[in-house]
Order: structure tokens, then sequence, then C-alpha cells
């Protein structure tokens, strides 16, 4: 049984990444066992039935055809939304900016159509205040002076 | 004859013929890469336009301190992966493979075993190469089919030259136990 140290040292031999001492070293070690050996041939065997795996040759219009998607795309022309496809920064930060606008507005005309601003309810608010004080100091009079 | 950053540079200004010319170039390499990579897809080609369509829109960001080959290839890998995850591969019969492929140009001179055994081979490989996690498979592949440097992959992968040999040492001695029995026939 190989370790995988050892695996990978004859992967590193083969790939000619091991520095001579080292290259010395390993190949002393393929010599003397026999299950290194067979490793060691099996590993370039295998790398080498990876050429087996032959290419493909491309369709004689693939560049026409590249061509025609092109322009395609070309003229779908500008949306809005593949502006933000690939910026999710800038997409987020639209985002934000457009809830808090929707906010701000909501707000804003909330106070407008109910007829009054803020200085006009500080002022109800006072008087209101005003009433119910004054209302309690005439209304504690029946029990006589304080 | 302009070389590719030459021609980059070109089509970043919109010279489409500076395109077309890198694309001439190179449409096969990827388009085999893809093939490769995705085991055999028989959408290998629409991938591969794919690709050059994410070229063609993203060459105004293209800066020339990287090789286009590297940039390219790193577009297509990113593809790939995103083709891949979404299950885009489709498995083939056989006969939709030797129908398909265009690595078969003698398949009618061939006999039916013949046929058979190379179909066999390559649907072996195919699974084992895809059995490899990603980085390695892409490393591998690069490194394999490409003929791709150490730095080159490293480039495409986004990681250091050291990950690379790891990734291509572990990917070797799995294909290694994968293709054993190829290899002893």
């Amino acid at each position: 049984m190989i370790d995988d140290k050892l695996k990978e040292k004859v992967q590193m031999l083969i790939c000619g990444d091991l520095e001579a001492g080292e290259k010395a070293q390993v190949e002393l070690l393929i010599n003397e066992s026999s299950e290194l050996q067979s490793y060691y041939k099996s590993s370039k065997l295998s790398w080498d039935n990876l050429d087996n795996l032959a290419g493909i040759e491309p369709s004689k219009s693939f560049v026409t055809d590249f061509w025609k998607k092109a322009d395609k795309e070309k003229n779908k022309g500008f949306r809005f939304f593949d502006f933000f496809k690939f910026n999710w920064k800038l997409a987020g930060s639209f985002a934000v900016f457009f809830v808090a606008s929707a906010f701000f507005i909501n707000n804003y005309f909330s106070d407008v159509n109910s007829g009054f601003t803020f200085s006009e309810d500080v002022e109800i608010l006072n008087q209101l205040d005003n009433a119910i004080t004054l209302n309690s100091d005439s209304s504690l009079e029946v029990y006589g002076p304080w | 004859m302009l070389n590719d950053i030459e021609l980059a540079l070109k089509a970043k200004n919109g010279d489409e013929g500076a395109f077309s010319e890198l694309m001439q170039r190179h449409y096969k390499g990827i388009l085999n890469f893809v093939y490769r990579f995705t085991n055999g897809s028989a959408n290998s080609e629409d991938i591969t336009q794919e690709v050059f369509l994410r070229v063609y829109k993203s060459i105004g960001r293209y800066e020339p301190e990287a090789k286009f080959t590297t940039w390219l290839y790193k577009i297509a890998t990113n593809l790939c992966l995103t083709k891949i995850k979404k299950n885009y591969k489709k498995d083939l019969s056989l006969d939709e493979i030797s129908e398909k492929a265009g690595d078969l140009p003698d398949a009618k001179s061939e006999s039916g075993y013949d046929l058979y055994y190379r179909n066999e081979i390559k649907e072996t490989i195919f699974a084992a190469l895809g059995k490899l996690p990603e980085k390695e498979r892409v490393a591998v592949t690069l490194s394999k089919y490409e003929g791709m440097s150490y730095n080159q992959i490293a480039e495409v992968l986004e990681c250091t030259v050291g990950a690379v040999k790891t990734h291509i040492y572990r990917g070797r001695m799995k294909l290694v136990e994968d293709l054993k029995d190829l290899a002893q026939e």
C-alpha cells in the first residue's frame, strides 16, 4: 500500500516539479519497489490516456452565427434592469435611496394632507393643556381654599 | 501580424474586425475546452458562443495586464461552472455522441466494435474528469489539453501557483485510480 504523500511525490516527479535531490530519492524508491513501479507506470499511462479524449470540430457557420447573436443583443437596446445586472452595490444603493425617498415623501404628504403643520400641532396641544389646567383649577375650588 | 493583446485593444476601441480575428484564433480551443469541461455537452457550441458574447460585451473592461487567453479562459471556466451547476449537462446516448461529436470523422469506416470501444474510452474519461472537484478539473483540463503554464492556470483560478500544483497532483492521483482499468487494457 503506497501512502498518499508518496503518490503525490510520484505525480510531482512525472510533472518534473521535483528538485534534483528529491527527484533522485523518489527515483530510488521507485526502483526498489515493484508496487511503486507499477503505480508510476499506470500514472503515466492514465495521463497519456487522456489524449484519447479527442476534441470536436466547430460548425462552419460558427462565426456568422456569433455575429447574428451579437447583432440581436445590440438591437435589444437598453433595458433598465440590465444596468444593475452585475452591479449589486449600485442596485442596493438605489434600493435604499428609493425606500428612504418613499418614506420621506409619504410622511411629508400625510402631514400636508392632514391640513396643519408641525407648529400648528404644538399650538393646539398648548391650548388643550391650558384648557385642562384651567378647568382643573376651577373645578378644585369646590373643595374650598387650599 | 498583430498579437492578441493588440487585437484586444483594437476591439476595445470598437474594431469588430479585430474582434473577429481574435475569435477566429481562439474559438476552436474554447469549444474543445468547453466540450471536455462539460463532459461532452451537446451544447458546447452554444456555450462557446455565449463565452464570446460575454467577451464581446466586456471587451471594454479588458486591461492588457494579463494575457488575453488567460482572460478568455477565465470567462469560459466561469460560464462552464455556472452551466454545470445549473445541470446544463445532458446525458447523450452513444448514438447521439457518435452523431454529434466531430472527433469521429472516420466513424463510417470503423467497425462497430472500434466505435463502441472508442466511445467506451471517452465515456470513462469523461466520468473520471467529471468526478474531480471543480478546481482540480479546471487545473487538469487547462494543463493537459490547453497546455497552460501553472502561472496562467493560477490567474484563471485566482489562486497561487502552489495551489494549482496541488490541484493538479491530486487530480492526477484520482485519475490514476479511475483510469486504472483503461491503463491496463
